[in-house]
């Protein structure tokens, strides 16, 4: 098989859940930064921009909502995803975006290759990052909800909890978008496309299919299990068209410049201490 | 100097008090001073309130929350501004200078006086202040937050920055919830920047990926 044949990696579905997700990312990212600056210029502006501090609070709000519908979805989505006849293959095998003892070991392997200690771990079809990756949404978007929600109604949530909580939700809410906001932008964002196997675009996620080549160098382990199991040419897919590959490139730089811009602007007036 | 000051108007404000009874319980009886006179009209209402409490009003108990601010112990006074030299001209701020940062203020432009009302500002723990927690929620929260009780009024405005040891002894909660939060971040982000730095060398220099395995 030749390297630049593409292999399918992700359903329509899930490529369209990872586009909602990041659309509702970026705007609450920006109308939560436009809040949580807005003493400064910058937040000023970005208030000013986008219409006014209520209706930045009124986009927060609905596109917060926004994201836990589509969250509850996804989880609804892959419940229904589990073989039930197979449960523990289903839920623990290779397939499977659940952590296992597997991962810790590829991650230790890795650390050696990074040093050169070692070779290369032979990656199965998850890799631990991914998986990571995966799993910082399940911790993220409930505890943003939580607090989010306490935020909306502060009223309603003091007849459940002291009204001090509040301040607890507000220092929670803030720092855990400081984090997802920065992992997400350096991490999966900037070390995630700009490496020289990845530069100038992974654009796996967006077109669904990878080439062959490309999954025999990161995901070994799995293009050798497609191969066994006979099943590597039943998920070759045609190249993406042109104009959907000029459009999902466009899309992904516009979020990788925002993305950068929202962290660059925000630096000057952090105080790390303050929260 | 300072001292003295201080001690004087100790003195004077609990000298007034045991006064104060008296002048409430007889209104058409002289009131022993501008102060007192002020505190009988500015504060009416509270004296004839009942602090009744409705059963939804239970502030609902959970450990680790914030002391209560003005826990003084120093005796309440009616006056807390009592011997404040050019007391009438000066800004809150020129000596609350940390009050100032609040979200209430910065969000919403609510100024000082919206909340901390009247002609005199009592301590907060004096019987007749509005912001005494029996009936802050009513009287300062409620003006705002429609159905305020007495739980929302447990939401610390005045929130100290959350790292200092002060924050720790009194609202160990917020400090607590923090030093996670904080350590989680400072956490992840090293492991994954170094892990990403190692990663994105390490491939800068690998030739034949194949061979690699």
């Amino acid at each position: 098989m030749e390297a630049s044949v593409r292999i399918r990696r992700f359903t329509g579905i899930d490529r369209l859940t990872h586009i909602f997700l990041i659309i509702t990312f970026m705007i609450l990212a920006f109308t939560g930064a436009a809040q949580a600056f807005y003493e400064t210029s910058w937040g000023r502006q970005l208030i000013w921009l986008m219409g006014g501090y209520q209706q930045v609070k009124s986009i927060h709000i609905i596109t917060g909502w926004a994201m836990s519908i589509g969250f509850i979805v996804h989880i609804v989505i892959s419940l229904s995803r589990i073989n039930w006849r197979h449960p523990w293959h289903s839920l623990f095998g290779p397939d499977s975006l659940i952590p296992n003892w597997r991962d810790f070991k590829e991650f230790g392997q890795r650390l050696m290759w990074f040093t050169g200690l070692g070779k290369a771990p032979r990656f199965e079809r998850w890799t631990y990052l991914e998986k990571f990756d995966y799993w910082a949404v399940f911790w993220g978007i409930p505890l943003l909800f939580i607090t989010g929600i306490m935020l909306i109604y502060p009223v309603d949530t003091s007849h459940l909890l002291p009204g001090w909580t509040l301040n607890v939700a507000i220092l929670l809410h803030r720092a855990e978008a400081v984090l997802a906001i920065v992992y997400i932008i350096v991490i999966h964002l900037l070390f995630g496309h700009f490496r020289r196997s990845t530069f100038p675009l992974n654009d796996t996620m967006f077109s669904g299919s990878a080439p062959v080549g490309h999954l025999q160098d990161e995901k070994p382990g799995w293009v050798a299990r497609l191969r066994d199991e006979g099943r590597l040419t039943a998920l070759v897919v045609a190249a993406p068209a042109i104009w959907f590959r000029v459009l999902y490139f466009v899309f992904a730089y516009a979020i990788i410049i925002l993305g950068v811009y929202l962290i660059f602007s925000a630096l000057p007036y952090s105080n790390l201490l303050h929260g | 100097m300072g001292l003295s000051r201080v001690g004087c108007s100790l003195l004077i404000a609990l000298g007034l008090l045991p006064m104060l009874p008296a002048a409430y319980a007889q209104q058409s009886m002289a009131p022993p001073g501008i102060v007192a006179e002020a505190a009988i009209s500015r504060y009416r209402d509270q004296r004839l309130s009942s602090a009744y409490y409705d059963p939804s009003d239970q502030v609902p108990q959970l450990r680790f929350g914030p002391t209560p601010q003005h826990g003084s112990a120093l005796p309440p006074k009616l006056d807390a501004h009592i011997g404040v030299k050019g007391y009438i001209t000066r800004s809150c701020a020129s000596c609350h200078d940390n009050a100032i940062a609040n979200s209430h203020n910065i969000k919403s432009n609510i100024t000082c006086h919206q909340c901390h009302t009247g002609q005199i500002i009592s301590s907060s723990n004096h019987y007749f202040s509005p912001m005494n927690p029996i009936r802050r929620h009513a009287y300062v929260c409620a003006k705002c937050h429609e159905g305020a009780s007495a739980s929302f009024a447990t939401y610390v405005v005045h929130q100290n920055r959350e790292i200092t040891s002060d924050t720790r002894k009194t609202f160990p909660a917020l400090y607590w919830s923090n030093a996670f939060m904080l350590a989680l971040i400072v956490g992840v982000m090293l492991i994954f920047l170094l892990h990403g730095i190692a990663w994105w060398i390490r491939e800068w220099f690998v030739k034949h990926r194949d061979n690699e395995g």
